[in-house]
């Protein structure tokens, strides 16, 4: 601590290597970024042509006339929102229950809500599309949203955080009088904020840019979402990377911002509650 | 009832109340009853949309299915081709050989990078938003920048290595390295995601813990072993399950850089890295043998069942619980 104002050989170092391999992370992006601007001769020319000669909008403009993009926000706005909430909540009480209540079976049950998680995701479409036909909720919010709440991946990520918390606070409220739920909810989930939060940024993102189901469960254009509309984009302009890119670059804005809010919440959850280890 | 008298009935009637609330009280207060509630949404909805498709892609598994007909039931048939299959074998060394590749690699830098990025540095925000750069961007433009930067010629892979005096080799055309190159993508594709993960377990510990190691004037590799590590440790199992289960899935990738399902089965480049669901891919949708592809799953199915109990049983010797 006495030496804070002192730069320390150790960080520089460490602040050195970080930018080297800052550098080959967000190379991918800027060039997405950068081909978003060029003509096609240059998207495509070797040796590469590494700046747009002109900067313009030319290929934004064109995406925009092309696609509905207002309805593909919205769609996948409600998409992602309702997928992302009813997983935190189902995800989360389910997590705590495994991390710590008792109950008879419960490894067994944990363990078959894992083997899912081992299964191909290809091996399973073909029967939960027929389902969705069943029950008549294709190209509905209904067959696009309801099947990809209950998730095994998001229970065994928050159980994991839940059994690293301390006891203590829980067996005090249990004296309390305090329902499970109450333990639940007002200990337990506080304690894990950061938890919650970066939960939160993959699945929004996993689910933002989700192409095999909602491509096979939707097929009005009214319900499609970014991703398959990015999809229709690429299956019609194959070769025309200047256009793809800059639809990317429209489709990835939104996960960008909500990445650099929500790292912002990735405070010390425990440190405040003034409990000792 | 009808010998009691009016007093008696209600008396009798409030002991049943009192008896019904008495263990409505008891069950709100139960654990167990608790536990089951709490799993219950989460439960049902994985058994109605996950389980009940894996339990149907199983039973087609025995069949002749090829998704259009009605399936004909052919016992072990399949399986027996299977093993007969000479790209199971080719498939099972390149699935293998994959996993190896990616996950300690992907762990170790990931949990480096995670602690780094938990130090107080300048920029912290700014590096952190970098490392998660590649899970925001689209998968389209991963794939085309990865091939333009291993391009044997302008890459730029090989143009640093030029500069060292070795000579690149054709990353993507030749068949000693193209597994390589798709290791090489993997690793860098998984980074960010698994180090935003251990970045939010590394939240979880306590001041505490570093203040009493400072009081006893530890050494930072000493608190990195002794204190990060082992209150780590359950987040760092949650990743290495998940990288070994989606290693052992792998797809997308192997897909995209081998021409998106354009290359013929007989291609040597796709031989050095189809993987298991590669070849569950082909039987199943290029193919249309479904009922193949599912015998197929199933295998993989078993594998992965093997090697995640192995790791929960092992991780009793090295994960911290509270």
């Amino acid at each position: 601590m006495k030496r804070k104002h002192k730069i320390e050989p150790g960080k520089v170092l460490l602040v050195l290597l970080l930018s080297l391999g800052g550098v080959v992370m967000i190379f991918p992006f800027i060039w997405m970024v950068l081909t978003s601007f060029k003509t096609f001769a240059e998207s495509v020319a070797l040796p590469i042509v590494w700046f747009p000669k002109e900067w313009n909008f030319n290929n934004y403009a064109q995406v925009l006339e092309k696609l509905d993009f207002i309805t593909y926000y919205k769609n996948t706005i409600i998409y992602t929102g309702v997928v992302l909430f009813g997983q935190l909540f189902l995800c989360s009480l389910a997590g705590y229950s495994f991390a710590r209540l008792k109950f008879r079976f419960k490894n067994l049950i944990f363990f078959l809500i894992l083997a899912v998680l081992m299964v191909p995701p290809q091996m399973t479409l073909i029967p939960r599309y027929q389902m969705m036909n069943y029950l008549g909720w294709v190209d509905t919010y209904k067959g696009l949203i309801i099947p990809m709440i209950p998730s095994a991946y998001g229970t065994f990520f928050l159980r994991q955080f839940f059994m690293t918390l301390p006891r203590e606070l829980e067996d005090s409220a249990k004296i309390d009088g305090c329902s499970y739920f109450r333990i639940y909810w007002n200990i337990m989930l506080p304690l894990c904020t950061s938890a919650l939060v970066a939960y939160g940024i993959i699945t929004a993102i996993a689910t933002w840019n989700d192409l095999l189901w909602p491509l096979i469960v939707t097929n009005s254009n009214s319900m499609r979402v970014l991703s398959v509309a990015m999809a229709c984009l690429q299956g019609q302009n194959g070769t025309k990377y200047q256009l793809l890119m800059a639809a990317s670059v429209l489709s990835t804005i939104p996960t960008l911002v909500a990445f650099i809010i929500g790292q912002k919440h990735f405070i010390k959850g425990i440190a405040l509650t003034g409990i000792k280890g | 009832m009808a010998n009691l008298t009016g007093k008696q009935n209600k008396r009798c009637l409030q002991k049943t109340w009192n008896c019904a609330r008495y263990r409505l009280k008891q069950l709100h207060d139960s654990e167990k009853v608790n536990g089951y509630l709490f799993i219950a949404p989460l439960t049902i909805g994985v058994v109605v949309f996950s389980i009940l498709p894996i339990l149907f892609a199983f039973a087609m598994s025995f069949t002749d299915w090829n998704s259009l007909s009605t399936p004909q039931i052919t016992a072990f048939a399949n399986y027996s081709k299977l093993l007969a299959d000479p790209n199971l074998k080719i498939e099972l060394r390149n699935t293998f050989f994959y996993a190896l590749g990616t996950v300690p690699v992907t762990l170790i830098l990931a949990v480096l990078i995670a602690n780094a990025l938990n130090q107080k540095i300048p920029c912290r925000g700014l590096f952190r938003t970098i490392y998660f750069l590649p899970v925001v961007t689209m998968q389209v433009a991963v794939a085309m920048v990865w091939r333009w930067l291993l391009n044997s010629q302008f890459g730029i892979v090989n143009q640093i290595l030029g500069f060292f005096g070795i000579e690149g080799p054709m990353w993507l055309g030749d068949t000693r390295f193209i597994m390589f190159a798709v290791i090489i993508v993997t690793v860098w594709n998984k980074l960010g995601y698994n180090t935003i993960i251990l970045l939010a377990g590394l939240q979880g510990i306590s001041d505490s813990y570093y203040e009493a190691a400072d009081i006893e004037g530890a050494s930072s590799w000493k608190k990195f072993t002794k204190i990060t590590l082992p209150l780590l440790s359950p987040s760092i199992f949650f990743v290495s399950i998940t990288l070994t289960m989606d290693a052992l899935k792998a797809f997308d990738i192997i897909y995209v850089f081998t021409g998106s399902g354009a290359d013929s089965s007989s291609s040597p480049m796709l031989k050095a890295v189809r993987t298991m669901v590669y070849g569950i891919y082909e039987n199943g949708f290029i193919n249309m043998k479904m009922g193949y592809a599912c015998a197929e799953a199933v295998i993989l199915f078993a594998i992965i069942m093997a090697i995640t109990a192995f790791q929960f049983y092992m991780q009793k010797k090295w994960v911290y619980y509270d």
